[in-house]
């Protein structure tokens, strides 16, 4: 409300100042300094405030709400106004109206949001009485759902994310390594990891993964662990059946703790087998 | 001082004519009859404004007439003192435009010549000693 009279009173002193600009140049002034027409701008409102405010008195002296206009002319008298020259300054020749400032629109009211139906009022409350507010502001809804404990969708969950891991990593090995095309002459759909060839396909299998051997001999003896390292280096240097063995009797040396597994026995006569080998 | 005087004597006038009726047919009455013709009559102050500022001091009026009649004295006033000033101007310019003829057809309304037409009002106006 005090905004919307701000507004009001900045756009009335803005076309008094107009006016005022008219009349000055009706006057035969082409150029006017602004602070001449400020004074005169605060001048005639004061002047309007002071001509409204006297009207006013004189009409509730009389014993009236609404003035007249002899209470109006008592009032231009009584502030030293020239009631005599007013018809002539009206018939003025080079008499200058512009057009009054167009009212604007009352400001659009806006609606405060409703979300959800009001409830209405029980039996028991009176109908005079005000509404329930909006649910949302009384009824107490929890922010986080319950966490799903369904077997049948969490194991459905966890294969497809399985599935989704995969077939992003199938997708980032084929972006980065080599590919084979599914179709000849098409390159770019279905593309599918190249297989990599090695010498000894089968090794693979053979070798025992599961196990992380870093992990394992940390209690070995790093001695010991160097010396059977020169060893392997030096076998597998020269014979592949040799070096297959020492793996697996180092790797069954470390999971001692398998009953059914039972350290092989290291060939006594290395120099002949490698004297065969080669 | 001319004006003064002559002002007070129209407020003796009109105020006998508002008392005592029809006695001293003067200016009042000649007021109320220029009054009946403004419902046509479009002021330079928009009525819109005149009203504004004459609600805020508490006056409301339905009758437009009125308005405009306000609207018309508060023009008049400021246009008696934008005369006034024109009137100072043409004079400091007579007394020194010897040399300059050619500039003499702008005239510009400055504080310096609207000061001592305001002070023939009973208006002092003094410039800020700030700038502005």
């Amino acid at each position: 409300m005090a905004l919307e009279g701000d507004r009001q009173a900045t756009s009335s002193r803005r076309s008094l100042k107009v006016a005022i600009s008219a009349l000055v140049q009706e006057c035969g002034f082409s150029v006017a300094e602004n602070s001449v027409l400020e004074t005169l701008t605060e001048m005639l409102q004061s002047l309007l405030s002071e001509i409204g405010q006297t009207s006013r008195a004189y009409a509730e002296h009389a014993g009236r709400t609404n003035p007249m206009i002899t209470d109006v002319m008592m009032s231009l008298i009584e502030l030293g106004i020239n009631i005599d020259g007013i018809p002539r300054h009206a018939r003025r020749v080079n008499k200058s109206v512009f057009l009054p400032p167009s009212q604007s629109g009352p400001s659009q009211q806006t609606k405060s949001l409703q979300t959800g139906d009001k409830q209405t009022h029980p039996s028991y409350i009176p109908e005079h009485l005000p509404k329930f507010p909006d649910p949302h502001s009384y009824i107490r809804t929890q922010s986080s759902k319950p966490p799903i404990n369904d077997y049948q969708i969490i194991r459905e969950k966890a294969a497809s994310q399985k599935r989704d891991v995969e077939r992003a990593l199938t997708r980032f090995i084929a972006k980065t390594g080599e590919t084979q095309t599914l179709f000849k002459d098409d390159t770019s759909s279905f593309p599918l990891i190249a297989i990599k060839s090695t010498p000894q396909p089968y090794i693979n299998a053979l070798l025992p993964k599961d196990q992380d051997l870093d992990s394992q001999d940390s209690a070995e003896s790093s001695e010991h662990r160097v010396k059977r390292r020169e060893a392997r280096e030096t076998d597998s240097s020269i014979v592949l059946p040799a070096e297959t063995s020492d793996n697996q009797d180092t790797t069954d040396n470390e999971a001692i703790d398998n009953p059914y597994l039972r350290p092989i026995k290291l060939p006594k006569h290395r120099k002949k087998i490698k004297i065969l080998g080669s | 001082m001319f004006v003064t005087t002559k002002l007070t004597d129209d407020g003796v006038a009109a105020s006998h004519s508002l008392v005592v009726s029809n006695d001293n047919p003067t200016a009042g009455v000649g007021l109320i009859d220029f009054v009946q013709h403004l419902e046509d009559y479009a002021p330079t102050i928009p009525d819109s404004v005149t009203s504004y500022y004459l609600s805020r001091a508490g006056f409301q009026s339905n009758d437009p007439r009125i308005t405009r009649l306000i609207s018309l004295s508060a023009q008049k006033f400021i246009s008696d003192i934008v005369n006034d000033a024109l009137q100072h101007c043409k004079m400091k310019a007579s007394g020194q435009s010897s040399k300059i003829k050619g500039k003499e057809k702008k005239l510009t309304l400055t504080l310096e010549d609207l000061t001592p037409a305001l002070a023939e009002y009973g208006i002092n106006v003094k410039k800020p000693a700030y700038y502005v």
